[in-house]
């Protein structure tokens, strides 16, 4: 098999943690849409700059860097859009994000069967928020709810998820 | 802080809908507790997992199958099948759910089925703008107007009732949707539009099968008028079939009678005469824009070399990598994007060329050409992309990341048997002006 040259090889590595980076970025920036815009510049600065990322150190932490630059950057731009944690906070939060999870792929394939068994209206309420990335005031005139409604019915849902999550996930310890 | 108000307050976090105090409030905590910093990005995960997801599962839709107990050979009846696809779809979003005039009512019910995110029961009334969906173990018959239709919705389905009771439309947004219309005025014809074409009906038997890049439609009797995103409407006679894509023009193409077209298989004579390299088995293209050069290896599947008869083939876009002088990253203009291939087939025939993303970042990038003429001759033939990708802003480049497999071509025939690829090359333009 060919080896991979340097840029291929950070290539591979953003193409293979890009969902962890996405993650991440949604924690300093809570709106899926602007995390998107960050996740690209996030991304370009990554292929500019993959001669400065030596290979066998840590990537994630390196990508992680750049992105909280780019989300400094990207609010200094978004004048209009505060900031939604105080800089101190989101330093603090930043220096938690350090370690590496390795039970994170777990959680998302937990996550997935936990998906299939989600009512209808519920799902709904999913697809509403998470798909369609309407808030939830915009959610509750889409389907004539007060917002009080709307908000339990994710939460409900948001319980129901993680409830399930940690289930599989205890299930799967036992059986190791 | 207690974990069920932690959690509450992360959730109003990532919804944005925290209050000043609420802020603060998480902020202090936050600042105070390293374990609940970790615990922050737990609960961050789960969101973005949740999104992850739902995002995926839009985009990984496959084709429904479509299955018609409904359908006799005696009987007007039609299939429809369609599956919305993220950003590309083109088509107004319902979202009146103000309680309206009855335009429907249930007559029996399966598994998951709910009408504004409620469950229905059999007799309910479904009214004008609604939103009927069924889940995966899902089903429920519908009967329209005075006998006007009977609709069946099943299997992850969407489907909106019409605006008002005078209108006889329904929208598809996707699944699976069977019905069976009796014979309708040519001033009032019942509708069904999907996210790539409207489809008119006077009672007429056809077919129509759609996946979330085209909807086809196959005109058995009668005849029926059919839009896509661009142009005027076209009528597709009995004995022709359509295809509608977004930014295709509909082009009706004659169907062998009483049978299937058979689709084509891409067939290559002699595997070294077709490539131009000599040190690799591989198609060399070239994509030129303006600060370098960008090669690309198109590298085909070995198995094309067999009589294996397959629907398409899929050429990838395996490898692009810099030439540039000073490395500067590539930019690929997006509205300018040519294809080309020299192709001829067994009969003379349509085909069909699409072009998906395989890269996360062009995820929601999509070409899709129809329509192409070929025949025992061969032939030059140019696509040339001119949509603007729509997850860009106007005028906006993009780099083209370099050693990362961007796009997948396949190619599949109506009616053409075999087909047979002479060269194939993609070719970025600069040139802004329109063919």
């Amino acid at each position: 098999m060919q080896q991979l040259t340097h840029e291929e090889q950070v290539q591979s590595l953003l193409v293979k943690n890009i969902s962890q980076i996405k993650g991440f970025i949604l924690g300093l920036v809570p709106d899926f849409s602007a995390a998107d815009d960050v996740l690209q510049e996030v991304c370009l600065v990554v292929t500019r700059q993959a001669r400065t990322f030596e290979i066998g150190t840590d990537f994630n932490a390196w990508v992680r860097a750049i992105a909280r630059l780019k989300v400094k950057e990207y609010f200094r731009q978004k004048q209009k859009l505060p900031f939604l944690l105080s800089e101190e906070a989101m330093d603090a939060v930043v220096s938690a994000a350090e370690e590496e999870d390795h039970r994170w792929e777990s959680r998302r394939q937990a996550l997935v069967r936990c998906m299939e068994t989600v009512a209808p209206n519920a799902r709904r309420m999913i697809e509403l928020r998470y798909h369609q990335g309407l808030s939830p005031t915009d959610i509750a005139k889409n389907v004539e709810w007060s917002l009080g409604a709307v908000n339990v019915q994710l939460s409900r849902v948001r319980e129901f998820l993680r409830n399930c999550v940690s289930r599989r996930l205890a299930m799967e310890d036992q059986a190791t | 802080m207690i974990p069920e108000r932690f959690q509450e307050l992360l959730d109003a976090y990532i919804d944005q809908a925290l209050t000043p105090a609420d802020q603060k409030e998480l902020e202090r905590h936050l600042l105070s507790s390293p374990s609940g910093c970790k615990e922050f990005w737990r609960h961050v995960e789960f969101h973005a997992q949740i999104r992850e997801l739902m995002l995926q599962a839009d985009g990984e839709q496959k084709l429904p199958v479509i299955k018609s107990k409904q359908t006799s050979r005696s009987a007007w009846a039609f299939a429809l099948a369609a599956a919305a696809m993220v950003m590309l779809v083109i088509g107004w979003w319902f979202v009146g759910i103000k309680k309206g005039a009855t335009v429907a009512r249930v007559v029996s019910v399966q598994g998951s089925v709910t009408v504004q995110a409620r469950s229905v029961r059999v007799n309910d009334e479904i009214s004008t703008q609604a939103t009927i969906e069924t889940g995966k173990d899902g089903g429920v018959k519908l009967a329209f107007g005075d006998g006007v239709a009977d609709v069946v919705l099943k299997g992850e389905s969407k489907l909106l009732t019409a605006k008002s009771k005078s209108e006889k439309t329904l929208r598809l947004e996707r699944g699976q949707l069977t019905a069976k219309v009796s014979k309708q005025p040519k001033d009032k014809p019942f509708i069904v539009t999907t996210p790539q074409a409207e489809i008119r009906v006077m009672g007429t038997k056809f077919e129509v099968l759609t996946d979330e890049k085209i909807t086809k439609v196959k005109v058995g009797e009668g005849e029926v008028s059919m839009q896509g995103s661009r142009g005027n409407a076209v009528a597709v006679k009995a004995g022709f079939m359509a295809v509608a894509s977004v930014g295709v023009p509909i082009n009706p193409v004659p169907v062998d009678s009483g049978q299937e077209p058979p689709e084509g298989v891409i067939f290559f004579r002699d595997f070294d005469t077709i490539f131009s390299g000599e040190e690799s088995k591989n198609e060399i293209v070239r994509l030129k824009e303006p600060q370098g050069e960008v090669t690309a290896l198109v590298s085909i599947p070995a198995e094309s070399q067999t009589q294996t008869f397959r629907p398409d083939v899929t050429l990838k876009l395996s490898r692009a990598y810099s030439k540039g002088t000073n490395e500067t990253p590539l930019y690929i203009i997006p509205e300018g994007m040519e294809i080309r291939l020299r192709i001829k087939s067994e009969y003379p025939g349509k085909i069909s060329l699409v072009q998906r993303p395989t890269h996360p970042l062009f995820r929601m990038e999509h070409f899709y050409a129809d329509g192409l003429y070929v025949d025992s001759e061969w032939r030059e033939v140019v696509v040339r992309r001119r949509d603007v990708q729509p997850n860009m802003k106007e005028g906006q480049t993009r780099d083209f990341i370099p050693g990362v497999e961007i796009y997948s071509f396949s190619m599949y025939g109506f009616g053409t048997g075999k087909l047979f690829l002479d060269s194939f090359s993609v070719v970025s333009t600069t040139d802004d002006s329109r063919h």
